[in-house]
């Protein structure tokens, strides 16, 4: 090969070398590109702990370092950190933790969410079975309370004489959870620990995890609801992640559970008290309107007026009324009366739930009474006819003519409606 | 009269007029050049790729939020030192009601300010430089404020702006 | 005005440049004209790219337990183009040992070590083991699960050498056990000791093989090569050329090989666990698959004999050849010890099936061979 050959050679491959270089220089800049993710801030307050658990418990910090507390250097001892003398604390490994952190302790920073929280129903979770007879007599035991109701509802927890938390009431992440330091609550029963996502808790499944089931099966109704239906067909349109998440502004997809009750609609701001929207009360046997019911009804059209014209809304919800109107009357309230009487004849127990009636009874305004059908089916026969061995002709005190029933409907159904009147769902 | 006549000399091609030649003289000299010049290029690109990795990245690290202190830690009237990410102290100062976050280097010769709760001043050892409550040089040598980096309250908690370690 | 300057640095540095010039002017013999006998200059080429790397890459490295892993992270993923000169650093150091056995390879089978070079040979053996201690050094600095291992197994073999193996393990450890001072050592061998012993011996290599000038291929002599002006060429510029064109053609073979096939990290060194697989760097496997095959005394002991031989093969070569001359035998040696370390090599690198059939070719091979020396030694 000549000289001048060589030449060309060298040419050419040097070329060839720049075409190399390119791609490095290309890939390089793609490297660069992606928006890093903001990186866990490690203080020096948490860095033993870290050192520690990343192997003990790797799975919590990791969680913990997807978190948004991370990249604001919100770390283990933020949260964790006790004072000698705090009713949790606890001396762990040269430091004083207290294992569970309450709302007291997220209050340092979240101060009005957490007042917000202590305002509503979710806060009294806890107190408010235990009033109930359900709860002694259904659960069947204090080990099935323990592990079933109170799971979601929250207990009290106690400590042992050493310290330690009581095996009976921990663990518990009940919301209405009342906590060694006096505080209601567990944040981490919607906000998962440790990433406390928002993104998570913003979805329906969130708050399946307790407002399930037989005795309040809400998310079963949400998910056969249009409501539901859409946001399963569209879950991933929510835009979750975002900071400002307002129904038609942020994300227009579908409506979750937060959608309504606590986010942010164009009129109002986000709240954790759930209450604030609720205008009816459920959980009695005949369901009564809360306090300032219309000021939460108003409240709540905020939120449907995203996705929804208000004379829908308003049809809409005097539909719901005249369902609960109606089982009100049809069932709940005569039933009710019937109770009462039955018990102040004596013809049954004061004590609760050993009499069958009173588990008939039970079934007609819980679980079953969701299914109009089923309620009619066993209002008629199951609880009257129970009703009518233990007290004859008792039905009759207590129990409207089909003729005054009657009356009574189509006098609700002239106010309401404009004559058209048809099968109600959620 | 005499021939000053001569006969004129073999004309000789001069030298490279030949067009060959020429061409062969350009030819080799255009190939010596793309030669250097593939060179040159190949090799200083990666050259600049390697200056680029020593001089590391440029850009400044991103600021970030953190969580510093709570509001109860900090005496009122007085101030706590702690760290950024990158180990440089400052310092958190309660006084009249706000909560406000002050670089620890006079802007004099460096040297570390401290907070003197009686007279409501930063006092600097080295040189008897006086800062006000805010920052601002009163008296000595001093001459530009103390640097002060935003400070965000959430419910009892203190968050200051800091630059990503 | 060039007469000026030089005439101002001859004043200040009284050298004889114009003999310096003529000396490394050197004339090529023609035979050199083929690519195949430029890997001398390969590995010298390679070597500059691995120190250019090299000093890169310790301006980000950290020599501690604690911190080299990350440090090594972070030239992989955060400093701009890290990846890059990582890999280039990586890919120059095996193309290195590859040129370093194939200019081996040639120099043996063109028998360039017989008199008077035998010296440059011994001078190319020692090479040959610094380039082999450079790669053991330089991959346990990264300080993953395949470094820290390797280095264990490394220091023990080392320690079962007979005699002086304890000694030399301790020095390689800094200590009875691995340990921080271990990484340090490695550290201090890779990027200082090493270089310099490198650099030296290249000085010293390149020293002799112009004070002998080239080896002329074998057969030719003045009468069948033509006369002088074509039997040689100059170095410069034409061997140069060749030179440039092999580097550039090099420097764009790594540049890909880093886009190719980027080095990953692995995981970080936990003394706790030791890896299902550990396998040391591909050069290393004929002597890890050696030492499978027999009882470990007997392999450490048979592979310094193997070492050994292969140091003072000029001299055994001299010994072959007066008792038995023009008979080539070097040639079969160097063809079955070849094929044996390819066999290892394979055997080694492949797994299960692959294993076991290289392993039949293998014996095949090794009884083919053997006919051939057998045939060398009996040839009239």
């Amino acid at each position: 090969m000549n000289f001048q050959a060589k030449q060309l050679v060298v040419a050419i491959i040097s070329l060839f070398f720049l075409a190399s270089l390119l791609t490095v220089g290309y890939i390089e800049s793609e490297r660069l590109l992606p928006e890093k993710k903001a990186k866990a801030v490690v203080t020096q307050k948490n860095l033993s702990c870290m050192k520690c658990h990343e192997e003990k418990s790797p799975a919590v910090v990791a969680q913990w370092k997807d978190s948004r507390h991370a990249t604001l250097g919100v770390g283990c001892m933020d949260c964790h950190e006790a004072k000698k003398g705090d009713p949790d604390a606890w001396e762990h490994e040269e430091s004083i933790v207290a294992v569970i952190p309450t709302p007291k302790d997220c209050a340092r920073c979240h101060e009005q969410q957490v007042k917000e929280f202590d305002a509503s129903t979710h806060a009294r979770a806890a107190k408010s079975i235990g009033e109930l007879d359900s709860f002694r007599g259904v659960a069947a035991g204090m080990s099935e309370a323990i592990g079933g109701c109170q799971k979601c509802h929250g207990n009290k927890v106690k400590k042992l004489k050493d310290g330690r938390l009581h095996p009976a009431t921990w663990p518990n992440t009940g919301i209405g959870r009342i906590n060694l330091d006096g505080s209601k609550g567990n944040c981490a029963s919607c906000h998962s620990r440790h990433q406390f996502s928002v993104a998570q808790a913003r979805q329906p499944e969130s708050c399946a995890k307790c407002h399930t089931g037989i005795v309040h099966p809400q998310v079963e109704s949400y998910d056969d609801s249009k409501h539901g239906l859409i946001y399963q067909m569209r879950s991933g349109e929510m835009n979750l992640k975002s900071q400002k998440w307002v129904a038609g502004k942020d994300y227009s997809a579908a409506p979750t559970c937060a959608t309504c009750h606590m986010s942010a609609t164009k009129s109002l701001p986000v709240t954790h008290d759930v209450g604030l929207r609720v205008s009816r009360a459920l959980h009695p046997v005949v369901s009564t309107k809360h306090k300032k019911s219309d000021r939460k009804r108003k409240n709540m059209l905020s939120a449907c007026g995203a996705c929804h014209g208000p004379d829908y809304v308003k049809a809409f919800f005097s539909q719901a009324d005249s369902v609960l109107d109606s089982y009100n009357s049809k069932f709940a309230a005569p039933a009710e009366k019937i109770m009462a009487a039955l018990k102040k004849e004596g013809k049954i127990t004061p004590e609760p739930f050993d009499d069958k009636i009173e588990w008939v009874f039970f079934e007609l305004w819980h679980g079953e009474g969701r299914n109009p059908q089923k309620v009619a089916r066993n209002f008629k026969f199951d609880f009257l006819g129970e009703a009518e061995r233990l007290s004859p002709g008792i039905s009759g005190r207590f129990v409207k003519s089909q003729g005054a029933e009657k009356q009574a409907q189509q006098a609700h159904e002239r106010d309401h409606t404009d004559g058209e009147s048809g099968p109600v769902t959620h | 009269m005499s021939s000053s006549e001569s006969t004129p000399p073999e004309s000789t091609p001069p030298e490279s007029t030949l067009p060959q030649e020429l061409n062969l003289e350009r030819r080799s000299a255009i190939i010596t050049l793309s030669m250097i010049a593939g060179l040159a290029v190949s090799y200083g690109t990666a050259t600049i790729y390697g200056l680029r990795y020593l001089f590391g990245r440029q850009s400044p690290p991103r600021k970030v939020q953190v969580l510093v202190a709570s509001v109860s830690d900090v005496p009122e009237g007085g101030s706590i030192v702690r760290e950024d990410l990158a180990g440089q102290k400052f310092l958190l100062v309660k006084a009249g009601g706000d909560i406000r976050a002050f670089s620890t280097s006079c802007t004099h010769l460096g040297c570390q300010v401290h907070w003197k709760p009686g007279d409501k001043t930063f006092f600097c050892p080295c040189h008897d430089g006086v800062f006000d409550a805010d920052g601002n040089p009163v008296s000595g040598p001093p001459p530009t404020p103390l640097a002060q980096t935003p400070v965000k309250i959430r419910g009892s908690s203190i968050f200051v702006t800091m630059r990503e370690a | 005005m060039s007469e000026k300057i030089t005439a101002w640095i001859n004043e200040r540095i009284p050298f004889d440049w114009g003999s310096l010039k003529h000396s490394l002017d050197e004339p090529i013999p023609r035979h050199m004209h083929k690519w195949w006998f430029c890997l001398g200059g390969t590995p010298l080429y390679l070597f500059m790219i691995q120190m250019l790397s090299g000093i890169a890459l310790t301006f980000y490295y950290v020599p501690h337990p604690d911190k080299a892993y990350e440090s090594v992270r972070y030239i992989t993923q955060e400093a701009p183009f890290g990846w890059w000169v990582r890999g280039v650093h990586r890919w120059s150091g095996e193309l290195m040992v590859v040129a370093v056995i194939l200019h081996m390879i040639r120099v043996f089978f063109t028998n360039a070590y017989r008199k008077p070079r035998e010296l440059n040979w011994l001078v190319g053996m020692l090479l040959l083991v610094t380039i082999f201690t450079f790669g053991f050094s330089g991959y346990s600095l990264i300080y993953n699960q395949l470094s820290y291992w390797a280095t264990v197994v490394g220091t023990n073999i080392t320690a079962s050498i007979p005699v002086v193996g304890e000694f030399a393990a301790g020095f390689l450890r800094g200590g009875p056990v691995i340990s921080a001072n271990t990484l340090t050592r490695m550290y201090v061998l890779h990027v200082g000791l090493l270089p310099v012993a490198a650099v030296a011996l290249i000085a010293f290599h390149l020293f002799l093989l112009r004070l002998h000038g080239v080896s002329d291929a074998e057969g030719a002599t003045e009468e069948n090569s033509g006369e002088e002006s074509k039997r040689f060429f100059p170095f410069f510029p034409d061997h140069l050329m060749t030179e440039l064109a092999i580097g550039v053609f090099l420097i764009f073979l790594i540049s890909q090989l880093a886009i190719i096939f980027p080095v990953h990290l692995g995981d970080p060194a936990n003394p706790g666990i030791t890896p299902e697989h550990i396998k040391p760097e591909w050069y290393f496997y004929p002597v890890f698959r050696f030492l499978k095959l027999f009882s470990f005394q007997t392999g450490i002991i048979s592979l310094l004999v193997i070492v050994s031989t292969m140091f003072a093969w000029p001299w055994i070569d001299a010994a072959i050849e007066r008792r038995f001359p023009g008979r080539d035998i070097s040639i079969y040696v160097g063809i079955a010890a070849s094929l044996m370390m390819i066999m290892l090599i394979l055997i080694e690198g492949l797994s299960g099936q692959v294993a076991f059939v290289s392993l039949i070719i293998g014996v095949a091979v090794f009884i083919v061979s053997a006919m051939f020396i057998l045939k060398g030694l009996l040839k009239k």
